[in-house]
């Protein structure tokens, strides 16, 4: 008897999602650093192998475009010894964008989203976005005794995208729109943190989103009676692809060794935990 | 002919019932291929189906109902929660959950809408006034009318848009009991729905305008915050007759129509941080007067200073935290309600409800 596991994974761009599938299928294929087993070898694995490659080869994962129908579908034995097909669609992220600023989506991600067993929501911990208030950013310059326009990043308002919210602010709209509004209760949600890396690990997972997302935070306690959720840290690649001496540095090293992910109080996580958590078989 | 349903892989191209392989792979497909389903096997083949095909009524209803699937896996859903509620949606929250309705009142530029923004902008740093955030009907249309105050806007300073709406419109915030970690179990939650409202429409007001048509939710209001422009304040020459303007427009709110007997009422100073120190008194005997008046109405309104967005930005916010804590104080109030239709299990219905024969 085998079971199908839907996991969905939800993120606007460049926020880690097919860098971490790529992660995941390396960690499940080589059964290394996870809970379940490979269940067969005959599973269409193309694209995920071409996922995979870029792992190896220390590059960025390609952009994922709107309408692409592939992601990791692998048949697998879960840790309770139930085979299961395991699936998880790579959705492109402005598949997310449209549904944040837009207000849209599809019929068949509507499906998708009404039927997946858990839910995995991916932010960037380099990008993420605090879209501080002028009076932020003058007391900020106050503290530092500089002007408030030496205390904001130059050309901050050109380059961000006028139609999405703060980070903290899309993070919640999507909890409310796949969880609250879709998801059965009681539901799970696993929120990524990817490249955590870059924070330097001076705090763990959750107390690092609830520093810089208290909105999060405050909403994920208040629901906590029909929403559990649990906050990882994930460096998937180990370190900076686009930076010529950390790349070569990392080249040497397999994926699966300079990868790693954290729970939410720092301790080390199997890589396959968030999606196994959020579809509640663990 | 006789159909026999038989457990079998409805993948055409499965070689399952040829030669028992498993196109997935499966060693054991009838208990581990979820491709596995009820297939029929026609007892009298025809002619064409002399060596026993078998008809996968699955693959067939798959690819049958797969066109017509097609169209409907492409069809664009609309999401909403772009824009505040209208009196319609907040009538549909309110048959679901108990809400707390908040008239703001106030002429144009009184700061209603900077007071709403400032308010919710509180939980994007921290709980606030022992409340925590627990979510938002209208999380985009606080972040819309926030957006001036925020740097990203590329504006040269922190502003907020003139409301445009002609439409009753209402946003939404869901509060629980602040209590570190622990969800707030739903006695200690909040559902409050604040109005956003034009200006215009008060002004209407204090020109004798009916209450009951330039604000229809004025009736459905569980309390009433009613602004005076602290900038008029903090200048004599206006201070007088921004007063005289403020008893009309509690005047208006208050008439037939209007907010129900009984209702809450708090009278606020806003932009409290232009008020000069030297005219503190000048601005109490004043406030003192019209607390007078109220009372004379039978209305005994609470008064505080706020200053949602100090001019100074070093300067920090002064009385958000009192106002919420008075508007999340009346869901535990017993409001008198002069119209026992509209309660059904304590509930404050918009429509009424239909008549029981």
């Amino acid at each position: 008897m085998s079971i199908v596991v839907d996991a969905l994974f939800a993120g606007v761009p460049s926020t880690g999602k097919t860098t971490y599938l790529g992660i995941l299928y390396l960690a499940i294929s080589s059964e290394q650093q996870c809970s379940v087993k490979l269940g067969s070898f005959k599973d269409d694995r193309e694209y995920m192998n071409q996922i995979g490659r870029k792992l190896f080869d220390c590059e960025e994962a390609a952009h994922t475009g709107v309408g692409t129908s592939d992601g990791l579908a692998l048949s697998v034995m879960l840790p309770n010894g139930v085979n299961a097909m395991l699936r998880v669609p790579d959705l492109s992220g402005e598949t997310w964008d449209a549904a944040l600023a837009d207000r849209i989506w599809t019929a068949d991600l509507d499906t998708r989203v009404r039927n997946a067993a858990g839910v995995c929501i991916f932010i960037h911990a380099g990008e993420f976005d605090m879209d501080p208030t002028f009076a932020e950013v003058e007391r900020a310059a106050l503290a530092l005794g500089t002007s408030p326009g030496d205390a904001q990043e130059p050309g901050y308002a050109e380059y961000r995208d006028p139609r999405l919210a703060a980070t903290q602010v899309q993070i919640v709209d999507l909890l409310q729109l796949l969880c609250e509004d879709r998801a059965k209760r009681p539901s799970r949600v696993s929120i990524v943190i990817s490249a955590f890396d870059l924070t330097g690990l001076a705090t763990a997972p959750q107390e690092w989103l609830w520093e810089n997302g208290p909105l999060v935070g405050q909403y994920l306690e208040v629901n906590s009676s029909w929403l559990e959720s649990r906050v990882f840290g994930l460096s998937a690649q180990g370190g900076r692809f686009d930076e010529e001496e950390s790349r070569a540095n990392l080249a040497k090293i397999s994926p699966l060794s300079r990868a790693f992910i954290q729970r939410g109080n720092g301790s080390a996580a199997s890589f396959d935990e968030p999606v196994l958590w959020a579809t509640g078989h663990v | 002919m006789t159909a026999i349903f038989e457990n079998s892989c409805v993948q055409p191209e499965c070689p399952l019932a040829v030669n028992g392989t498993c196109l997935e792979g499966f060693d054991r497909p009838q208990e581990e291929c979820p491709h596995i389903g009820p297939t029929e096997r026609v007892a009298d083949p025809s002619p064409d189906q002399s060596d026993g095909t078998v008809v996968a009524v699955g693959a067939q209803a798959e690819s049958s109902a797969a066109e017509d699937d097609s169209e409907s896996r492409g069809t664009v859903l609309d999401l909403g929660g772009d824009e505040a509620l209208s009196l319609v949606e907040g009538d549909d929250l309110t048959a679901k959950c108990r809400c707390t309705v908040v008239l703001v009142a106030g002429e144009f530029e009184s700061g209603k809408t900077t007071l709403l923004v400032e308010l919710f902008a509180k939980f994007l740093i921290s709980p606030f006034a022992d409340w925590s955030f627990g979510g938002s009907r209208t999380l985009r249309a606080f972040d819309h009318r926030h957006k001036t105050a925020r740097v990203s806007s590329g504006a040269a300073r922190a502003s907020t848009e003139r409301t445009q709406d002609d439409d009753m419109r209402l946003l939404h915030l869901r509060l629980g009991r602040h209590d570190n970690g622990r969800a707030a179990p739903p006695s200690e939650m909040q559902d409050i729905l604040v109005s956003d409202v034009r200006g215009e429409f008060f002004e209407n007001v204090i020109n004798g305008g009916d209450i009951a048509v330039e604000v229809p939710l004025a009736d459905r209001a569980d309390c009433c915050v009613v602004l005076i422009d602290g900038s008029l304040l903090a200048m004599p020459q206006s201070r007088h007759e921004a007063f005289f303007r403020i008893r009309q427009l509690v005047g208006g709110l208050t008439s037939p129509g209007g907010i129900r007997d009984g209702v809450p009422l708090a009278v606020i100073c806003s932009k409290a941080d232009l008020l000069p120190p030297d005219q503190t008194d000048d601005v109490t005997a004043l406030l003192s007067d019209l607390n007078g008046w109220c009372e004379s109405r039978s209305l005994h309104p609470t008064n505080i200073l706020v200053s949602a967005r100090p001019a100074d930005p070093s300067r920090n916010e002064q009385g958000l935290g009192e106002l919420l804590r008075w508007i999340t104080e009346v869901q535990d109030r017993e409001a008198t309600i002069a119209d026992e239709e509209f309660v059904i299990q304590g509930r404050q219905f918009w429509r009424k409800p239909p008549e029981v024969a």
